[in-house]
Parts: C-alpha cells; structure tokens; sequence
C-alpha cells in the first residue's frame, strides 16, 4: 500500500516540462478515461510495478520522482496494443516511448545501466552487437552458391538488419532471403559493411536524438546504389525507414518506396517472378507488432502463405490486430529477461493452442524469442521465419 | 428603390456592461453622429428592452426617421426584436441593419482604443449599408393541413398519434412491414420494469385504428419536392407480395415456405421463413414476402423454371412438390435433368465460394423420385394454377412432336385448345428421343414424358405424318396450306434433322455416314421400328467435327463395334462446342481425339472407305464468332486409315419451306419474342428457327409461342409487356460469399467407364439423402424462391408474386422525421470476440432471448440450452471510443443495468459490470442502480479490454481501475453493451429531405438548445433517436415535441416567406444552369421564358444562401437585401472610415 499523499501542489508540474518534448501530447494525455484497457491489453503488464494506467494518472499530476522509480516503462514491449485499443485514442505506446526519452534527457541519471551499455555499442560499432561491422556478412559464408556480387548500382536495396547478420540463430532469414531474390531475377544489392544500425533500438529506448547520425548515414549509401526500392525482412529496421527516417531526415526521398519482405513477396507472387510449390505443413502466423499492429501490414503475408499449396493456416485466438507481442520488442530483454520469457510462453502457448506445427513470423526478433522462448519454457513448436518458408515452397516447385 | 431621402437614427446598445465594458459606446455615438443622413444617434443601457424600444419608436415619429442603426448583440439574438418594433412604428422592418458589436468587438477583444475603434467602422459601414436598403416584403403561402411521419418506431407512433388527436391527418410511413420499431424488440423496460411490448401494443393498435392516421407499412420516402407548408411526397410503397387487407394472418403460408433465413427482429438468434410476419402484434397484422431479386439460377434458366424453388423444396424433402413446379416451366423433368446443358449452375452464387448446386441432377432426382413414388400426390394440397378454359374450341395444328411442339400442344390443351400433332416418324419426342443415345438417356423416361403430353384429352397426335409445302398435289397429302384452312393457327417445329455435308472428295463412299442420321438409325431400331436397323460400322471410326452430336455419335460408334475412335476437330479443344463434362465423359471411355486436324478427303477402294487425307490447322484470328479461325498448315497433312466415318458438323431444315419466308441461312424467319412468321396464323419455333438447340432452350421459345398463339387465338396484342426482360435486380448485399462455410459437391455416382460398352444408362442417380444435402448447399440468394407453395395453401388468396413496387404522391404542409437508430455491430472489434465466440452478445440479442416471445421463449439460455452460471456486461463496447463511436449513448448504462437484473431475477447467475463510469441521469435511475446493486450484481471499474476463450468459457480481461490489479473473470456468456448509430437509409433521407446530419450521422437539430426538433429545412422537424441517441422516454418527449412544432406550423393558414432571397435579372441570364447545379435546396430551375431558358427562383425554397449568386457568371442573380452595392458600400466604410 502506498501512503504517501498524492502532492498536487508540487510546482514542477512535469505538465510544463514534458510538453516541451517532441510529440508529447500532454493535453492528450488528460484526456484518458483511467479505464484500464490499456493495461489490460500489456502483454508485460504483470510484471510492471504500477500499470499503464497508473502511470498516465502520474504523469497528468507531475508526480516526476515517483515516475522516475518506476520500471512500467522500461518494460514496455512497444507492442502498440494499447494504442490500437485505447477509447480515447491516445498514443498509449508512443508515450511510453517519450516517458524513457524524459527519463533518459532530463537529469534524472534514471537511464538503466543496460541502456547505456546499448547506446554506447551502437554508437560505437554501427551494430547492436558490439562487433565489427565488417563481419556483417558472416552469414554467407556457408552459402552453397555463395552471395553473388554486391552491386554499385542496383534498383533494389536489401536492408539486412543486426539481428539476421550477428545473431547465428537468425542467419536462416538472410540466407533464404538471398536465394529467393536470386532466383526471382530482381536486380537488387545489399550494403554489407556500410550498412549500420538504422537506429530503432535507441529510437525505443527514448533516445531518438542519437540516432541522426545513423540516419543520414544509412540514407547516404542507399541514394548511391541508385535503388527505387528498399525492402527490409526486419519488422523494425522496415518501420524505421518507413516512419522514422522520413520525419526526422528533411532529404528523405518521396519516391523512395520502402517495402517489408512479405509486401515485397506478395508483389513477386502477383507478378509471377517467384513460384511456390507445395510445403505439406500446418502452420501458424505471429503478426511482428511492428508489421501489423503498426504498420496495419496483415494480409500480405497471409497472401503469400496461402498461395503455398498444401499449407494450412491455423490463426492464434489472438491475430491481425488483435495480436500479441512475442515479448522481443522494446528493448525489455536489456531490463528484464523473465518478463520476455513469460510473454513468449504466453503466445507460445496460443500457437500450441492451434494445433500446428510450425510458428511462422516476419521478423528477426520475434524469431529469436519465439525460438528461445520455446527452447525455455520446453514448448513442443518450431519457428521459422518467412523467408524460410518461402525459399522451401520455391526449392519444392523447381525440384 | 426607395426614393426617400434616407434619415437614419442610429441606436448604440451598452448591454449593461456587456458591450460597454469594453467599447466606448459615448465615443462612437459622438463618432458617427455627423454621418451623412444621420438624424439622431444615441445609446441606451438595454436596448432590446421595452423602454429602449419605445424610445426608439418615439424618435421615428419625432424625427421622421425612414432607416434605423441598431448596434448591439448578433442579429441572431434580437433582428427580429428590432424588425417587429419598426413595423409597430410603420417603417418597412427591412430598413434596419444591425451592426453586432457584442460578439464582434466586446467579446473577442479587450476594453481600449482599438476596440472602440473597430465599433465605429462597424457602425460606420452599417449606416452606409442601411441608406441603400429598400422596402421588401415577405410572401405569404397558404399551408397544407397534413402532415407525414417517417419512422413508425415509438417517436413515429407518439407523433402520429398526438398530430391525429389534434386532427390533423397523418401519413405514417415506415420501412418495414410492421411498425413498432426497436421498442417492439425490447423484453423489460428500465427502470419501471413495464413489458414493453405491452405499453408499446395499444400504442400501435391505435395507429391502425386512428380515423386521421393512414399507415404506409413497407414504404419509403423516395423523393420531396416542396417546402414549408407545401410539401409535394413520393412514396414508395414496396411491394409486400401478399395483400394487406385481404391476408388474415393465419400463418398457413409459414408451414409450407421451404425457405429459411436469419430473422432481422430476432437479432438472427432464430430463422424466418421468406414469407413472414416481423412478430405476432405486427400492425397491420399481415405477413410479406422477404424477395432479394430473382435468383441468378432462376434467370439463367431459358424456360424460365423456378429453380431455387424446386432446389429449396428438394432439401425440405418435398420430392413431389418440386417434380410439379419444375413441371409448370419443364414438360420434361428426367429428361432436362439428364442431358441439360444447365446454365443455371453456370451463374450459380455457390460457384463462386466452391462449386455451384448440382440443380441438373436435382431436377432429374425429382423426376426419379415421382416416377419411383406415382401414388404420392402433392400432400392433398390445392392445385396451384386454376386451369382456365379460355381456349375452348379453338383448333392449333403442331407440326413435329419434338420438345417445342410438345411443349406448345401442352400449353395449349392445358387452357382446352385442341391441339393436333402431326409427326412425320413413326416416334414421337423428336430430336430428345432419335438424336440423343440412350445410354444417355433412357427410352422409359422418354416415353413417359412424351405420353404425359400426347395422351392428355386435347392432344392428338399423328404419326408417320409427313407435311408438304408448296403446291397441293393430290388428296391424300397434308399441306401447310390445307392446315392453315382448317386449323385456326398452325406450328412449325419440325426441327433440324438433315446433316450438313463436307463437301469434300469421298462422301459418297460406302462407310460414310452423317451425325443426325446415324444417331437417327441406332435410336430408331432400338425403339423396334420395322426396317430399320443399326449402321454397321468398322473397328475405326472417325467423326468429324466437335459438337455434342458427335460426341454422341462417337461414344455411340464405340458400343456398335468401333474398337479406335476418333474424333477429328479442326479447331482446340478450347473451341469445342460440346460440352465440358461430355468431352471428359468421351475420353473416359477411351475415345481419342485429333485437334486442329481437318480431313480434306475421303479415300476408298472398291466403293468403301480405307482412309482419310487429314490436313493440319493452326489457329488465326478470331471469327465472326468469336472462336479463333482455323488455317491450313501448307503441306503439312496425314493420311488416317479408316473404315468409317460419321460427318457431325451441323444440321438443317430437312425442306424448303416454300409458303414461309426463310432466313438468309435457310432457317424459318420468326420473331425472336413472338415467334410469329410472316403469316399471321403460323408460328414457328425451335430448331427450325434458331439452328439446333438445347432442350431447355426449346421449351423456352415454345411457352413463349404457346402464350403467342394463345393471344393470337384470343385477338389480344402479341407484343404487350413482354420485351421487358426481368431484370437482373439481385440483391447483392443480402449475400456475401465471404462468409458462407464451403460445402463439397455431390459427385453424381457413375458406372465404371470400363464398363460401359452397352447402352445403358451411364449416370446412376442421386439418393434421397445426397439430393438433400445436394439442395441444403443452396444460398436461397433470391430469398423467396418462389416455389409457389404459399400460394396453394393461402385460403384468403392473398399472396400475389408478381406484386410491383408503386409510388404514390402525398401533399403535406409539414414532414417529421422519426427514424430511430441501429444498434452498433461490434464486429470491427475483434478483442471483443462478437461474431466469433457464440457466447458473445448484444445487448439487443440478450432482449430477444429474455423475452417471452423471442426464440428461447424467454429463457436465458446459451446456445447449447444450458443456463448460464456467470454473465459479464461490458458497457461502452464502442461508444466513447475515438476508434468507434466517440460519443454516449446514453442508454447502455440504463439498459445494462436492467439486463443484470433481469438475470438475477430470472436465472439467479452472478452477474459482472465492467464500466468505466455508471451514467444513471434520469428519474428514478439512479435508485434503479441502488437496487441492482443490492440485488448482488458485482460492478468492477474497469474497461474489458479483451474477451478470450479458455476451456468451454470465456474469459474477461480488464484492470480493476480501484485496486490497480488485473482482472481475468471466466465467464459462460459475455453481454456487451454496444450503443446507438444512425439508421441505416439515413444518409439517404439526408439528401431526400435536404436535412442535414452530425459529425456521427444523426440529423442535425436547428439549434442545440433553444431549437432541439427542428431540422435546419423549416417544415421538417426531428424525433426521437434520429436525432441523437435516447431513451424512450426522451425520445416520447421529443416525439410530441416534434408534434407539437408541427402544429404551431399546421395551424397557421399561411406561411411568410423570408424576402431576403435571390432574384434573377432575366436578361442578363444565358441559361447555364450552374446556379441549378450549386443550390443545394433545389431553388432555382430553368424555365421557358420569351422564347429562352432562364433561371427562376421558387422564393419559398430560397434560403437566401448566396451560392448561386456567387456561381453566376453573368451576375443575373443578386440577393435582395444582399447586393452587391450594399455590401461592396459597407466593406468600403469598414475599411476607410476610421483611417480617414
């Protein structure tokens, strides 16, 4: 029980302070009805020491120093469910996200020591990783037919993303992907050392000013291929480039299309350059929130998977968006592993529910906890990326 | 023009210290008394009070004064104040203008110099105005003493009934067959507990039985033109299918309608049938016909047969039922149903979600079954057609006795025409019975079908009766002209039978035979006529050409001996005219097929055939029938060793027929509706005319020449109503694919294709039980399949199918509008669960099922029949929600909390509210609250935020917003507490009636508070939940309120119109028309006048906007009161003044 009295007559009302921040809806804010279903809706709601809720009911007081030790937001997967549902229509994870930006910037010294470490990785290494960049083509190495040439010149750029070049139990993405563009006759190139860190998971994690840099960077030596085209088979490298580079990057190009791999996919299917053959296999679809529940891409995907003969789609009770988060997002690993594995085993078990096999997603990070979270909890279900599945449907047409 | 020199008085208002807190009033007195034509200039404390207006009175007279200067509030508040008082002191009221310095100056800036200042230009401009003003008058229009209701829910009943007892009469139209509305639906009603129905029922009585009040159930407003006092209405009355006053309700037309479909006003908890009655106290109190167009199947059918309606009662398992319509449009129910080419599965709506009702087979499952069951009858029911004996005495010869002719000659002899059929083979059936095989059609099912026709009393039929055309030679000889002499009206339909030859070297060899005639042969001597035997052909045989004659003659070829079939076509398979199924069928038996392969002679030896010289195609372009054209390959051609042949490449008129005109390809020339030749008395039909044709085709133009002799015989016009085709009017939105569950087609049993070597039959048949669930698959996309079956037991003989909508047209002075309101679908909040867990409600659903006259009767079950133990409420699904709806409702808390109750009182569940606050405003609401509170229910602030299922229950996720604690509550069925949007029709009625709507769709009140039932057209009032969502008591406040508006209207014998409208100078108008285009109270419209179109300006539909002012490009129109130099006059002032 808190006793402490709520002291309303605090003059730093953090009102004035946090609506000097960027995009802090503050007036928004008070608007909330203190219904509840925005904590209702958190997949790591239990794990937060006051809910959602609460913490809007503390920011429209200005209650700064009982925010400051609170981890509700550090444990935010940025999901964005709260934000679909909230009756008010508030920017429920947006706000979260400018809850840590306040934190983080304004002496508070309430920025957790593994968002530091974080921070001070990518800034120093261009990847979130901490290893040399240059090795971020490590994955090909294995390739049977190898990686083929990286082109000057190309009217398709593929953006790799961190977690599909570092992490070795995400190497599958890259490697189909590079087979099914190869085999679709698309002139496309990738920037292999010259591609950095687009900058989300300092973005999530209320530090959007540091990002700049990488921004200008990575648009630099995507104009220089010349590409028309990007397509990123990582949700949020995709909702980056879609999003967030657009408004802080005044030279972003209109004409520049941004395209997830699944969008990108259902286009090849449309237009014949790709073929499936069958895949006998049931499977089940995890939205990436930042695909769907942000970015409302649902039915593309769905598209190309059941245009794979002999595959059956078993949807979760919770999908499209009504999705729930695989626990990856929002950089709640750094803070707080239990949580990500308790939501994992949340979602896992709704894909066990189904009745099929294989868990398929879109995205490098939902793949990494739906994998560890499956390895963890002993949950009998494979993951598998789309791409994956792709290049097999691809592989059983031609052989 | 007012030809007075203008004095002016110019009255400044202090409105206490509204205005004089911020103006300097004495300042801009001082300011604008030395104006030009300015007499007086003073200011008062009030000027809208009695005093301030008398002294203003008494300055007019004093001084003479012709134009006065108001500067006070907005002329919204007090112009008609001021215009009253100058009419009292006798000026003309529009020699005023006002000058607002409340809401212009005082209240947006802050007291100083600049402030007054700006009063001054603003009392400035409005005395330059105020000289140029003229006299205007308003026009006075008498007032209709009628008045029309849209709606009939309880706003609509309450208004009618309050307009009726004031004696005026009331047209009340409503949508649906029943008026009642929403409240009908309702079981209790909060917080009185009253039964709804029975507080709601004397109403409606009283609306049926109200001398003033003439209901137009199953209307809609479809056009107004008009205005206030004089409102022209177009309504249309759909048509119900069943007559009002003659229908007695007694519910037998229910026990037959094989068709059933979700009912609307059970929430589609239950069914309906297509004929129904909305409730048991409907008013008027008679049932209607649910029809959504003509069912795709049903319009594709050439004959015209009801075919949802046998399908529709073949899943009912009324066998017989079905063999008897199919019947009145189908002489041939086996037949068709064997060897139909059924476009009606073609357009089949199923087709487009799986695969479409097999209806041929159906048909033939029908026919089986009748033939199977001869001592069932039609369940002792009522003959559905009355035969008519209209054609007694009258004599019609039929020449042939193919399925046209028989199809005519029944017709005919059905309304006791005597019908004689003279066939020229000794069989009759024509090309159904000598040109198809019977292993595709049995010779018993033939027989029985024909002998149902020719063995009638009416009919006869002759044999072996050849007919002659051209000149008579001999006695004996039956000639088209002597048929003429002693017939009163003669048919041609005699078919199509000689083959067409190739023309090529060889045909005349021995082996050489041609399609028609061989089938003609075989079919013949399996029929056991005298001297006819089966051709003999060799162990290879080749047919040439790719119809269904010779797919026939190919499969027939192989069970007289030919051991390697071809079949030479010389175009692709694409191209084949037979059909698909028959294609598949030849191949299965082994038949070989060559394509793009034409023989280009026949060679022999020793008289016979040895071979064919077979030339290679390609395919070019397209033909005139659209096929592509086949091309020789040069040189590239083979030689096929052969021992016969059989030529099935298309049919002709076996004769000249030399007494007819004949088409340029040799065919009978008849008109294509009518069937008529170029002799009066002779028609003609089928083959003969069209070329050959399916059955179904045949039969089609044979009802149609039957209904044409019919009226020739009868001296009625040939023509009357019949080029209309049926249109296509399907209701597309009733049915969506989308959410129809796939159904797998039955697969027609079949002998093996090893097998089937011998003539017998090669399809087997539906069972009872594939047939009904082959016709269960069925959309019923028409709804009413119109199997008639309603129509033979109807006592009261209400029920008219072919009913029309009609429109009548209604002058009345003033219109209501009372549409009610839907309840929202939750649908597109999938969290929620609606529409996918069963256990997931509306909270109209959950009225249904609570009330005793819903489909549990009024027991609060779930779907599997068992009570539940534990109930959630979730208020606000949707409402308050910037997603969905961002206003209140206002009645989900009520109604919730009455729900609650009901469950605790009648199933003693425990029962869960999950709110974000309780809105118990309303008298003896809030003690209604107390009491359910009491009554145990549980109230938990939260929002449910998601309903998920777990085991057989469903479980609740919120936070309890009190503890700051999750909530997952299993429950056993979930209530959510959706809110009210506007009625579906009302955007439309928006642009009928030029009323206009909300931000959320409701139609928009003139004035929030002060003018709450009047819409922003005058004449037009709002009631009810049309308006913005209420309760019942509301809305019966706002009903009468509505009523009473009306009234102050009705009782008034004329109407002023305002005369601050727009005018047309009519020789500056060319007539464009723009200013008809941009008005949007349909004012202006063009009229001749001296020889030219001009505009014309109906003033009292006039609102006086300016658009067509604006819009005009020859600046012919101008606004009385509003010209140009009146205001170019005062915007000058407003921006010199001060700076001069």
């Amino acid at each position: 029980m808190d006793e402490n009295p709520v002291n309303v007559t605090n003059e730093e009302s953090i009102n004035l302070s946090l609506a000097k921040e960027k995009g802090f809806d503050v007036e928004k804010l008070n608007t909330c009805l203190q219904c509840g279903t925005c904590s209702s809706s958190c997949p790591t709601y239990f794990a937060m020491d006051k809910s959602p809720r609460q913490l809007w009911r503390l920011v429209s007081l200005g209650l700064k120093e009982e925010i400051k030790q609170l981890s509700t937001y550090w444990l935010c997967t940025a999901c964005n469910s709260c934000t679909i549902r909230c009756p008010r229509g508030i920017e429920v994870s947006e706000s979260m996200r400018q809850v840590r930006e306040w934190m983080n910037k304004d002496n508070l010294d309430a920025t957790p020591e593994a968002l530091k470490r974080l921070s001070k990785m990518i800034l120093d290494s261009h990847n979130m990783m901490g290893d040399d960049n240059e090795t971020r083509l490590i994955w090909s190495s294995n390739l049977p037919d190898g990686l083929g040439e990286i082109k000057k010149q190309a009217e398709v750029i593929w953006f790799v993303g961190c977690v599909s070049s570092f992490y070795p139990m995400a190497y599958k993405i890259p490697q189909s992907m590079v087979q099914i563009l190869g085999r679709s006759g698309v002139d496309f190139t990738i920037m292999g050392g010259e591609e950095w860190c687009c900058g989300f998971p300092l973005f999530t994690g209320g530090m959007s000013d540091s990002i700049h840099d990488m921004a200008v960077h990575n648009l630099e030596r995507v104009l220089a291929t010349g590409a028309k085209t990007l397509v990123s088979t990582c949700a949020s490298c995709f909702h980056t480039w879609k999003h967030i580079y657009p408004d802080i990057l005044s030279n972003f190009p209109e004409d520049l299309e941004v395209l997830h791999a699944t969008e990108y996919m259902a286009r090849l299917v449309e237009t014949g350059k790709i073929k499936l053959g069958p895949v006998e296999r049931m499977i089940t679809y995890h939205d990436p929130c930042d695909l769907g529940k942000r970015n409302g891409i649902f039915d593309e995907p769905r598209y190309v998977l059941e245009k794979i003969p002999g595959i059956e789609i078993r949807e979760m009770v919770n999908h499209k968006q009504n999705s729930l988060c695989c626990g990856g997002g929002g950089n709640v690993e750094a803070f707080s592993p239990d949580a990500v594995n308790q939501a994992s085993k949340i979602r896992l078990e709704q894909a066990l529910d189904t009745g099929a096999g294989y868990v398929v997603s879109a995205c490098q990070q939902c793949m990494r906890t739906l994998f560890n979270g499956a390895r963890k909890n002993k949950i009998r279900l494979r993951t598998m990326d789309f791409t994956q599945l792709v290049l097999e449907s691809i592989e059983n047409r031609t052989s | 023009m007012n030809q007075d020199k203008p004095r002016i008085g110019v009255y400044v208002c202090m409105c206490g210290s509204n205005i004089a807190g911020t103006v300097d009033v004495p300042a801009v007195v001082k300011a604008v008394s030395h104006m030009k034509n300015v007499v007086v200039a003073r200011y008062n404390k009030y000027t809208c009070s009695g005093p301030g207006q008398l002294g203003i009175q008494e300055d007019i007279q004093a001084n003479k004064l012709n134009r006065v200067v108001v500067s006070a509030c907005s002329p919204r508040m007090h112009e008609r104040t001021w215009r009253a008082m100058l009419s009292n002191a006798g000026l003309n009221p529009y020699l005023l203008e006002v000058a607002n310095l409340r809401e212009h100056c005082s209240w947006t800036h802050p007291a100083g110099e600049l402030t007054t200042r700006k009063a001054i230009d603003l009392v400035a401009a409005a005395i330059e105005r105020v000289a140029l003003h003229n006299p205007l008058f308003p026009q006075r229009v008498p007032v209709t003493k009628a008045a029309m209701v849209v709606g009939a829910g309880i706003a609509g009943i309450q208004a009618s009934l309050d307009l009726a007892q004031a004696g005026i009469p009331v047209y009340l139209v409503e949508r649906e067959p029943s008026i009642g509305g929403h409240m009908a639906q309702l079981d209790k009603t909060f917080p009185t507990l009253d039964c709804s129905a029975c507080i709601l029922t004397p109403k409606m009585v009283d609306v049926e039985s109200h001398p003033n009040i003439t209901l137009m159930s199953n209307s809609e407003v479809a056009k107004v033109d008009g205005f206030i006092g004089n409102f022209n209405v177009s309504v249309r009355r759909k048509a119900r299918y069943v007559d009002e006053d003659a229908c007695t309700a007694c519910s037998d037309c229910v026990q037959v309608c094989p068709v059933k479909i979700p009912s609307e006003f059970e929430n589609e908890l239950m069914e309906k049938t297509a004929i129904y009655r909305p409730f048991a106290q409907a008013v008027p109190n008679a049932f209607a016909i649910d029809k959504r167009g003509n069912a795709p199947c049903k319009s594709a059918c050439p004959a015209g047969i009801h075919v949802q309606g046998y399908v529709a009662l073949i899943a009912e398992r009324r066998f017989r039922e079905a063999y008897d319509l199919i019947q009145q449009r189908m002489p041939f129910p086996g037949i068709c149903g064997r060897v139909c080419h059924h476009p009606c599965e073609s357009d089949c709506r199923r087709g487009e979600k799986d695969s479409p009702v097999a209806i041929e087979y159906l048909k033939r499952f029908a026919a089986d079954w009748v033939a199977a069951h001869p001592d069932e009858t039609n369940g002792g029911e009522a003959e559905a057609v009355a035969t008519q004996q209209l054609l007694q005495g009258k004599k019609v010869a039929i020449v042939g006795s193919g399925p046209v002719g028989l199809t005519v000659a029944r017709n005919l002899a059905d309304e006791y025409a005597q019908c004689d059929i003279y066939e020229a083979l000794p069989v009759a059936g024509g090309m159904m019975n000598i040109g198809i095989p019977s292993h595709r059609l049995p010779k018993d099912i033939l027989e029985k079908e024909i002998n149902d026709i020719v063995s009638r009393p009416n009919v006869n039929l002759h044999l072996n009766s050849p007919i002659q055309f051209g000149e008579e030679n001999g006695d004996s000889q039956i000639t088209l002209t002597k048929l003429r002499k002693n017939y009163d009206a003669v048919f041609l339909g005699m078919g199509a039978h000689k083959s067409i030859h190739m023309k090529i070297p060889g045909e005349d060899l021995k082996g050489v035979y041609f399609g028609a005639q061989f089938l003609r042969e075989v079919n013949l001597s399996h029929l056991g006529v005298k001297n006819v035997k089966i051709p003999k052909v060799g162990k290879r045989v080749a047919i040439i050409g790719g119809g269904n004659v010779a797919i026939d003659s190919a499969m027939t070829a192989k069970r007289i001996g030919g051991e390697e079939v071809y079949i030479v076509y010389r175009r692709s398979r694409a191209e084949m005219p037979a059909n698909e199924w028959e294609i598949e069928e030849a191949s299965e038996e082994g038949i070989e097929f060559l394509f793009l392969t034409n023989p280009s002679e026949v060679k022999g030896k020793d008289g016979k055939v040895n071979s064919i010289v077979c030339q290679r195609m390609r395919l070019g372009d397209p033909d005139e029938s659209g096929r592509r054209r086949p091309e020789p390959i040069e040189g590239d051609t083979f030689t096929l060793p052969i021992d016969s042949i059989i030529i099935a490449i298309g049919q002709r008129l076996e004769n000249d027929i030399m007494d007819i005109d004949q088409t340029k390809r040799g065919w009978i020339a008849a008109d294509q509706t009518t069937w008529q030749t170029n002799q009066p008395d002779v028609f003609s039909g089928g083959d003969a005319v069209t070329g050959p044709k399916s059955i179904v085709e045949v039969v089609g133009a044979g009802h149609e020449a039957a209904e044409s002799i019919k009226r020739y015989l009868l001296g009625a016009d040939l023509m009357a109503g019949r080029k209309v085709s049926a249109a296509n009017n399907l209701d597309l939105n009733f049915y969506d694919p989308e959410v129809w569950e796939k159904s797998k087609r039955h697969a027609m049993p079949q002998r093996d294709p090893k097998n089937r070597n011998d003539f017998n039959e090669i399809y087997l048949g539906f069972t009872e039980e594939q047939a009904v669930e082959e016709a269960s698959r069925c959309l019923d996309c028409g709804v009413c399949s119109e199997c008639m079956a309603c129509v033979g037991v109807c006592g009261a003989g209400a029920i008219i199918h072919e009913a029309v909508d009609e429109f009548v047209e209604i002058d009345v002075g003033s219109i209501i509008v009372a549409t009610g309101y839907d309840v929202w679908d939750p649908s597109p909040m999938p969290e929620y669960g609606y529409g996918i867990y069963p256990e997931v409600y509306t909270g109209m659903e959950i009225e249904r099922l609570s009330n005793a006259s819903g489909p549990t009767e009024g027991n609060i079950i779930m779907k599997n029949g068992e009570t539940p133990k534990r109930v959630a409420i979730l208020h606000c699904i949707g409402s308050r929600d910037e997603h969905q709806q961002p206003y209140c409702s206002r009645v989900c808390c009520m109604y919730s909390l009455k729900l609650a109750h009901l469950i605790r009182e009648k199933i003693s569940a425990e029962v869960f509210e999950f709110y974000m606050d309780i809105r118990a405003f309303g008298k003896g609401y809030e003690e209604f609250y107390e009491r359910v509170q009491h009554e145990g229910v549980v109230f938990v602030r939260g929002r449910g935020a998601q309903v998920i299922p777990e085991g057989d229950r469903l479980v609740v996720r919120a936070e309890d917003t009190d503890l700051g604690r999750p909530v997952n509550l299993p429950v056993d069925m979930v209530i959510l507490a959706t809110g009210m949007v506007p009625s579906e029709g009302a955007e439309e009625l928006s642009h009928t009636l030029h009323v206009t709507r909300d931000a959320s769709g409701f139609f928009l009140e003139a004035h929030p508070k002060l003018r709450p039932v009047d819409s922003n057209t005058d004449g037009i009032y709002l009631a009810g939940a049309c308006q913005a969502p209420r309760d019942i008591p509301d809305t019966v406040t706002h009903a009468s309120a509505a009523a009473a508006q009306a009234l102050v209207l009705l009782s008034q014998e004329y109407v002023e119109v305002v005369p601050t409208v727009a005018e047309v100078k009519e020789l500056h108008c060319v007539g464009c028309s723009l200013c008809v285009e941009v008005c949007p109270y349909g004012a202006p419209s063009l009229e001749m006048n001296r020889g030219r179109m001009v505009s014309q300006i109906n003033e009292a539909l006039c609102k006086g906007c300016g658009l067509c002012v604006a819009g005009c490009r020859g600046k012919a129109i101008s606004l009385r009161g509003f010209n140009d130099t009146q205001i170019l006059t005062q915007i000058e002032t407003l921006l010199q003044f001060s700076m001069s």
